[in-house]
């Protein structure tokens, strides 16, 4: 995971902060015959989804890869039964 | 009993005979009753974690919100999504340190990440303390949905006891894979209801969803803004801010068994990425709340709004599912928050000799605890209403400590954690109860500040921890980590 990621992903946060912020969406307007905040919050939303869908397409996630018998819930069965 | 009441009933019983048939085999294990066998699908992990999203809040809390704070009530969209951006990160984190620690509980990881019983005990005391509010508001929610939609107050009792046994039947008998199967149900009925809302509730208020929003520009267009009384920009920001903190560290305990026990980090990773998409829905609420702003007095009780509106709109009959479907949002969350509760108890606070005793205690938990909220809820529904005011932002507390202990080496003292818990808490429970004025900020929010102050100091004067036991097992492997609940 890179700093880019991280910046990816701030992204659509951001946007969510800025609503009260940005005079042209804080206000009685209405986008599309909606209220206009709420637009922006559904297209934030969205622009959550794809913000995390480019990181994971571009990550390089090593915990999958370290993690092969992941669908084998052996080892939590062992720690548990450890636990136990 | 009018048509309303019958399916709802109805529709209770086939939520909970659907929970019942999740079972596989008896769970003669805590483990497997609480996380399965960690092997849960991305599917059956979505609905598990979208069942937790969707709440009563969503049908009653949201659209009042809107009916009386316009689009402020946006603010849970935005901090679900917010939430989900720190869960693609922390969600598969949590999800490894579990399966390779045993963890059952949030309580696990305080005590095995900070190398301390002591306070794995008290975050699993907090936890439980501040959730049973938070499962009197599921069931007298419930009861309220039952109110609106039949006209009943005697039905309305009826049902929250019916609900509750029924959940907590489904609960005991199929565990967590109960729950899931459950929230398939449970949403699909949620998405029905919202959009048969979405069209018949503007119709009927005005002819169309656009003369709606028209209308309301004239007549309210300070709703339409961040600047209503009382819920201005101040309180837009820090209450996204300090719920999606909450949210998306996972400081609610019952939302740690839906992570637990997922299948792997990918999956929940995938989810976390489509998730936001299926929380557009919570954008009916709001408007149903607005169009109320047009249909229902201005003195109308905010809870009722949703079903109310559902009622001028709608034939008893899709009223009734619309009831369902809400019922169904209270039983899933109920029934996730007492298997919260009743692990922390069984688990991390009750002393227990067997496997068999530690299952047995963590029933009996179920019981008690269901018991009791329903009882308050019935007799004294106010009782913990205060309490529920600390729910969010004194779980909210925990943030900074989680943080830390997420680290791959966990650099922060279990003494100033602890410290700074407390701290944050006690300065909640002044600011709220306190007649503190600090306008429209949200106090949790304001409550961090001592927090992470008191942490910091505690951290300068006591040092950083040297001996990290949490990095150590870490590092080791599985078989030779510190079991977390010997910590714990």
């Amino acid at each position: 995971m890179k700093p880019k990621h991280v910046v990816w992903a701030c992204v659509p946060v951001l946007g969510f902060f800025a609503a009260p912020f940005l005079p042209f969406v804080n206000g009685p307007h209405l986008w599309f015959g909606l209220p206009s905040v709420l637009v922006w919050a559904v297209l934030w939303t969205v622009g959550t989804t794809v913000a995390l869908y480019a990181v994971e397409r571009s990550a390089d996630h090593a915990d999958d890869a370290e993690h092969a018998d992941d669908a084998d819930p052996k080892t939590a069965t062992r720690a548990e039964e450890a636990a136990r | 009993m009018n048509t309303s009441m019958v399916i709802t009933v109805l529709g209770m019983v086939a939520i909970a005979a659907l929970g019942i048939s999740g079972r596989r085999r008896p769970s003669k294990q805590l483990g497997e009753w609480t996380v399965g066998h960690r092997n849960f699908s991305a599917a059956t992990s979505w609905f598990l974690q979208a069942g937790e999203f969707f709440t009563t809040f969503s049908f009653l809390g949201l659209a009042g919100l809107a009916f009386g704070g316009g689009v402020s009530a946006t603010y849970a969209i935005g901090y679900l999504a917010i939430s989900l951006v720190t869960m693609y990160w922390i969600g598969p984190r949590t999800w490894r340190l579990g399966r390779d620690h045993g963890y059952l509980t949030q309580a696990d990881f305080f005590a095995h990440r900070f190398g301390s019983p002591l306070l794995g005990k008290v975050v699993a005391v907090v936890g439980a303390v501040f959730l049973l509010p938070y499962l009197q508001l599921q069931i007298t929610g419930l009861g309220l949905i039952v109110q609106l939609a039949t006209g009943s107050h005697a039905g309305a009792n009826l049902s929250m006891v019916l609900a509750t046994v029924l959940t907590v039947g489904f609960v005991l008998w199929s565990g967590i894979r109960g729950i899931a199967r459950v929230a398939y149900l449970k949403d699909a009925l949620m998405v029905l209801a919202l959009l048969v809302l979405l069209v018949a509730v503007p119709i009927s208020v005005s002819g169309s969803l656009g003369h709606l929003f028209h209308t309301l520009q004239h007549t309210h267009p300070q709703l339409l803004t961040l600047h209503p009384p009382g819920y201005d920009a101040t309180w837009f920001t820090t209450s996204m801010l300090i719920s999606a903190l909450g949210s998306g560290l996972n400081t609610m305990p019952h939302l740690w068994p839906p992570v637990l026990s997922a299948r792997s980090g990918k999956a929940l990773r995938s989810n976390y990425i489509w998730l936001p998409l299926y929380q557009v829905a919570l954008g009916i609420p709001v408007i149903v709340g607005l169009a109320g702003v047009l249909a229902l007095a201005p003195g109308t009780s905010s809870k009722s709004v949703l079903l109310t509106m559902a009622a001028h709109s709608l034939p008893g009959w899709v009223v009734g599912l619309i009831a369902v479907a809400a019922a169904g949002a209270a039983m899933v969350p109920s029934a996730a928050i007492v298997m919260g509760i009743s692990t922390l108890v069984s688990h991390n606070l009750v002393p227990a000799r067997s496997e068999r005793a530690r299952l047995t205690a963590n029933h009996l938990t179920v019981v008690a605890a269901s018991g009791a909220a329903l009882v308050l809820g019935l007799t004294r529904p106010d009782l913990l209403t205060n309490l529920l005011l600390l729910t969010y932002g004194g779980l909210a507390q925990l943030a900074p400590a989680t943080v830390a202990a997420l680290a791959r080496r966990n650099r922060l003292g279990a003494t100033p954690a602890l410290l700074g818990i407390v701290t944050g808490v006690a300065c909640l429970t002044w600011l709220t109860f306190g007649s503190v004025d600090i306008g429209t900020w949200d106090p949790g929010l304001v409550s961090l500040a001592p927090n992470l102050a008191v942490t910091g100091i505690a951290t300068l004067v006591l040092g950083t921890r040297r001996d990290s036991t949490g990095a150590r097992a870490e590092t080791a492997a599985p078989e030779a980590a510190v079991p977390a609940s010997e910590l714990g």
